[in-house]
């Protein structure tokens, strides 16, 4: 295997477990939330710092912590981070706001953590970001160096991660969660305390999105305080749009052809005039139509959201005489 | 007054509600016996569709007391009343349209427990024992309300009476000590109509106490043993329907109210 097709696969796999995240949000309970990649940057630093020994940076620049975790240690305590900012962030904005109003205020948030990563160096390491973590595995000979068993064990966390959430996803929490995302009234109606549903639907995708951040940093081995814009929360959006919101296959579909497809393929565009960032542009455009074509010719995603079927466990009942019912 | 056997299980007693400038609820007072089918009728804004969001939670009073089974719920959240054992229908029915039929009557058995994300992981197989079960109940109550052959198809897809129908089935499948019906009839065809009497009569037979707002005299009249009249945000008067037919405020207060709407 080329180191090439690792690093793309890798990326591929990464981002699918942050799609996943969003699925979590987005497609099982609705929540229009625009701060998912604030948690993904807050799973890589957290990552980054629980993994690194203490700073050492020249002040102003620093970081807290520097633990010497080992990386699977460094990775759960990435998720507990960004699981519990998820349900400070999310008690706060899921208490009185709908839809919109909800989003705006996620979007408040995402803003307000991009600037102050950016401008605190004495908590974020200043322009050259933390930086120093060993890719985990990377000294394991022979495929170590290129990243291949990074990428199994990226693979694994992105196998762990789809089958926990659809057990999730199929048990009588699921359901619940995504009866609030139908008719939050009907739910109340029928005993649900539709707060709390949205609460842990946001913290638990807070944790898968962390998680997703974690493996970031230790692929990249840094943590770039420049690089968390909320623009990627967006093309997270469009991998779901395009896989099918609420299908987690979906997602992982939807993740590579936005991250991996789309991206490679726009490389080789042509640069306009003399204009080298031409093709980031043109990259950018390409998703946009991407996300209106898709909303517009297929709404439900290429794998739409899978229909519960219910399979009598005994011989199939006769079908019993039906009520005539018109339409009312 | 009703005929006094059967103890009160909902007490609603001065109730005040405004919006703005509008008392849409203005000092109701009446109660309701344990068991009994209630109807609740009023000309237009006479604040009985607010007097149901009272009690079901979906709004607070801003002064009275509403007690169910003894237990104040004035001003608690909808959902807690709901799982007290109080829950209501709406006048268009609110089923889970992206849900499946079938999801939609195991979302409405009582079974707040099994909701937890550590049982989600941890404990599916008794989850999905006990499912099993709740999945035999809904088929059976499918097939009574004629929706069998539709367990599988999105809630969203059904027609109107299908859908009310539906929300029937799901409160079959809760069985609530009480159940509020907002206008069961709105949107429903003739023929479905009288169905819908006999569904509604099932209710009690089953022992819910059901109160129902509704305007069509005749089916209230037909169905109900106790009447309560409302006009103005206020409790004019209760008894059966004869009875109230000889109260000539119920009488001025419908005629005079229905040109008096805004």
């Amino acid at each position: 295997m080329s180191a090439y097709i690792i690093s793309l696969a890798t990326t591929g796999v990464i981002f699918s477990i942050v799609a996943l995240g969003l699925n979590v949000r987005w497609g099982w309970a609705g929540e229009f939330d625009i701060a998912l990649f604030a948690f993904v940057a807050i799973g890589a630093y957290s990552y980054s710092v629980f993994n690194l020994p203490p700073s050492t940076l020249p002040y102003p620049a620093g970081y807290i912590l520097g633990l010497n975790a080992p990386f699977w240690l460094s990775m759960i305590g990435a998720m507990v981070v960004s699981g519990i900012l998820s349900a400070a962030v999310g008690a706060l904005a899921l208490r009185k706001l709908r839809d919109d109003y909800f989003g705006i205020t996620t979007l408040a948030f995402a803003l307000v953590l991009t600037l102050i990563i950016g401008q605190d160096t004495t908590l974020f390491g200043g322009f050259e970001g933390v930086y120093g973590m060993v890719q985990p595995f990377s000294n394991l000979e022979p495929f170590g160096s290129d990243g291949g068993y990074f990428l199994a064990m990226c693979v694994v966390v992105l196998v762990i991660v789809f089958l926990v959430l659809n057990w999730l996803y199929k048990s009588p929490f699921g359901r619940a969660v995504r009866s609030v995302r139908e008719d939050e009234t009907a739910s109340q109606a029928f005993g649900r305390n539709v707060y709390l549903l949205k609460l842990k639907a946001y913290v638990l995708g807070g944790c898968v999105a962390g998680l997703g951040g974690a493996l970031l940093a230790a692929y990249i081995t840094s943590f770039n305080p420049y690089a968390w814009t909320p623009q990627e929360t967006f093309l997270i959006y469009a991998a779901l749009f395009v896989g099918g919101t609420g299908n987690a296959i979906g997602a992982i579909f939807g993740t590579f052809f936005v991250f991996v497809f789309i991206q490679e393929i726009t490389r080789y565009m042509p640069t306009i005039g003399d204009n080298a960032s031409s093709p980031d542009a043109l990259r950018l455009i390409a998703i946009g139509a991407l996300i209106v074509a898709i909303l517009w010719f297929r709404p439900q995603g290429v794998l739409p959201e899978p229909r519960a079927k219910d399979v009598e466990d005994t011989a199939e009942t006769p079908v019993a005489p039906e009520v005539q019912v018109t339409s009312g | 007054m009703g005929e006094p056997s059967g103890t009160a299980l909902l007490e609603v007693d001065s109730v005040i509600r405004s919006f703005g400038g509008v008392q849409a609820v203005n000092g109701a007072t009446f109660s309701v016996r344990e068991g009994s089918l209630t109807g609740l009728i009023g000309p237009n804004g006479a604040g009985k569709s607010t007097m149901i969001d009272l009690i079901s939670g979906f709004q607070s009073p801003d002064s009275g007391t509403i007690r169910f089974a003894g237990k104040e719920i004035g001003g608690m959240p909808a959902y807690k009343v709901s799982n007290l054992g109080l829950m209501r229908s709406f006048q268009t029915p609110r089923e889970w349209p992206g849900l499946t039929v079938m999801e939609n009557m195991l979302l409405s058995f009582p079974i707040r427990n099994r909701e937890s994300i550590w049982r989600g992981l941890f404990t599916r197989k008794s989850l999905k024992a006990a499912e099993r079960e709740d999945r035999v109940v809904a088929r059976t109550l499918l097939d009574h309300f004629g929706l069998l052959r539709l367990k599988n198809e999105p809630a969203g897809t059904l027609s109107g009476g299908q859908k009310r129908l539906l929300e029937f089935a799901r409160l079959a499948a809760a069985r609530p000590r009480m159940i509020l019906l907002d206008e069961p009839q709105a949107g429903v065809n003739p023929v479905l109509r009288v169905r819908m009497g006999e569904l509604i009569r099932d209710m009690v037979n089953d022992g819910a106490t059901v109160v129902m707002v509704e305007h069509n005299l005749p089916f209230v009249e037909r169905l109900c043993d106790t009447v309560i009249v409302m006009a103005l945000g206020r409790c004019l008067a209760t008894g059966t329907m004869s009875e109230l037919r000889a109260h000539k405020e119920v009488i001025d207060a419908y005629l005079g109210g229905v040109e008096g709407v805004a």
